[in-house]
């Protein structure tokens, strides 16, 4: 990147810079200001305030316990009780996440074609014709502002549930379907990432490459695109993580997912009420572990493309 | 050579160009100089077509820039611009913003 270096000889690093400092940038000045966080103790005086200082240990402290718990509770296995309801779960918890390998398989087929079309619509809404400006963005703001569910219906209703070739019928399950319905937001949300990536570069790569002489095509595939690809990454780990946590609403039309395979579970051991909690907990447990990471890696990459301030 | 006759150029109501007219020879070289605003950009980007103009005529090597279907490829295959903010290619090394108009343009 164009920038002011120090002319220091390479190797040697300047008297300020440290190695533990990743705070973007090199002046501390232009830094919010943050009061000084006192490490002492459990109880922690921040700011005027009491926090409770939590560390992983901690966490992990109460999570053995509950682990523990559900561990005895499978030697005391009778019916009824929250101690049958935790040894009830860890039974179906096989069960429960092969459903949920459906939610995955389902947001990765979403994403890919969500993603493939959406790039098209985008590249399409920063075309110099009108028409194929004007078409796209009516597609685009149709699709990312109906609901997911009423979209999920539509599709589910209306696609057949199997193609006749003549010499071959293709049969669609209702998954396959859900994965079309889950794709047209995403198609649509993608395509506003990708134009705004395109028309948040400065206008004066656009003239240089004019300047070049390069022809719309080569300046959109030699310039503009390359250098959008990396604006373009968080906001799509973002969309892939709502669309990760909106699988669930397929539950409603009949795919039998992680929320159709808990209910299934809840079902077989016979609908009692001290089982609701355990078995959803479990569920939103097993969406944070998966969705989460993915949101920090997000996090990661933002601040490693970040400018420097 | 460069012949700019006459040129007018407005940014809706506020004329910039009122009537520029200079000659620049092969192998000359010309500066520009005047206060902030005066249209010393406006005026080299209107030789490259970046800016089109109300009046007047701009001649590159014989080739007119103020014609309605100006090939503007073509001519700025003759035209180099520096610019003041650079615009170099962040995404390329040194050495290939260099070289890609020549290979993917002048091919």
């Amino acid at each position: 990147m164009l920038g002011f270096k120090t002319l220091t000889a390479p190797g040697v690093r300047s008297d300020h810079a440290r190695p533990q400092d990743n705070t973007g940038t090199d002046m501390p000045v232009l830094l919010p200001f943050r009061a000084k966080h006192n490490k002492d103790g459990f109880f922690v005086h921040h700011g005027g305030r009491l926090f409770v200082d939590m560390k992983l240990r901690h966490g992990l402290m109460i999570f053995a316990v509950f682990a523990l718990w559900g561990g005895a509770a499978e030697a005391a296995a009778k019916v009824g009780g929250l101690a049958w309801a935790m040894a009830s779960l860890w039974e179906w918890t096989p069960f429960i996440l092969k459903g949920f390998s459906l939610n995955i398989l389902i947001s990765v087929l979403a994403m890919l074609i969500g993603t493939i079309a959406g790039a098209a619509l985008g590249l399409m809404q920063v075309s110099l014709l009108a028409p194929v400006r004007g078409s796209s963005w009516i597609v685009t703001q149709f699709f990312r502002n109906s609901p997911w569910l009423v979209l999920l219906f539509c599709v589910m209703l209306l696609f057949p549930f199997e193609i006749d070739l003549g010499f071959v019928v293709i049969p669609i399950p209702d998954w396959m379907k859900a994965v079309i319905g889950f794709s047209l937001p995403i198609m649509a949300n993608i395509s506003e990432v990708v134009r705004g990536a395109v028309i948040s570069l400065p206008s004066g790569q656009w003239e240089s490459a004019e300047s070049l002489a390069f022809s719309r095509r080569q300046t959109m595939w030699m310039i503009i695109l390359p250098q959008c690809i990396k604006r373009m990454v968080p906001p799509w780990i973002n969309w892939y993580c709502i669309l990760t946590m909106a699988t669930p609403l397929c539950s409603i039309m009949g795919v039998e997912e992680s929320v159709g395979h808990t209910v299934q579970a809840m079902n077989a051991l016979g609908d009692r009420p001290e089982l609701l909690a355990p078995f959803y907990f479990f569920l939103l447990f097993i969406h944070f572990i998966f969705t989460y990471p993915i949101a920090r890696f997000s996090i990661s990459l933002e601040k490693k493309f970040a400018v420097k301030i | 050579m460069v012949s700019i006759k006459d040129v007018h150029k407005s940014f809706g109501d506020l004329e910039v160009l009122k009537g520029v007219s200079m000659d620049i020879m092969k192998g000359e070289c010309v500066c520009i100089i005047g206060p902030s605003g005066s249209g010393k950009s406006t005026l080299i980007r209107c030789v490259n077509a970046l800016n089109d103009i109300q009046g007047g005529s701009i001649t590159v090597e014989g080739q007119e820039v103020n014609v309605p279907n100006l090939d503007k490829l073509e001519l700025r295959k003759k035209v180099g611009m520096v610019f003041q903010q650079y615009n170099l290619f962040p995404h390329k090394t040194a050495l290939e913003n260099i070289m890609m108009a020549p290979i993917h343009v002048l091919k």
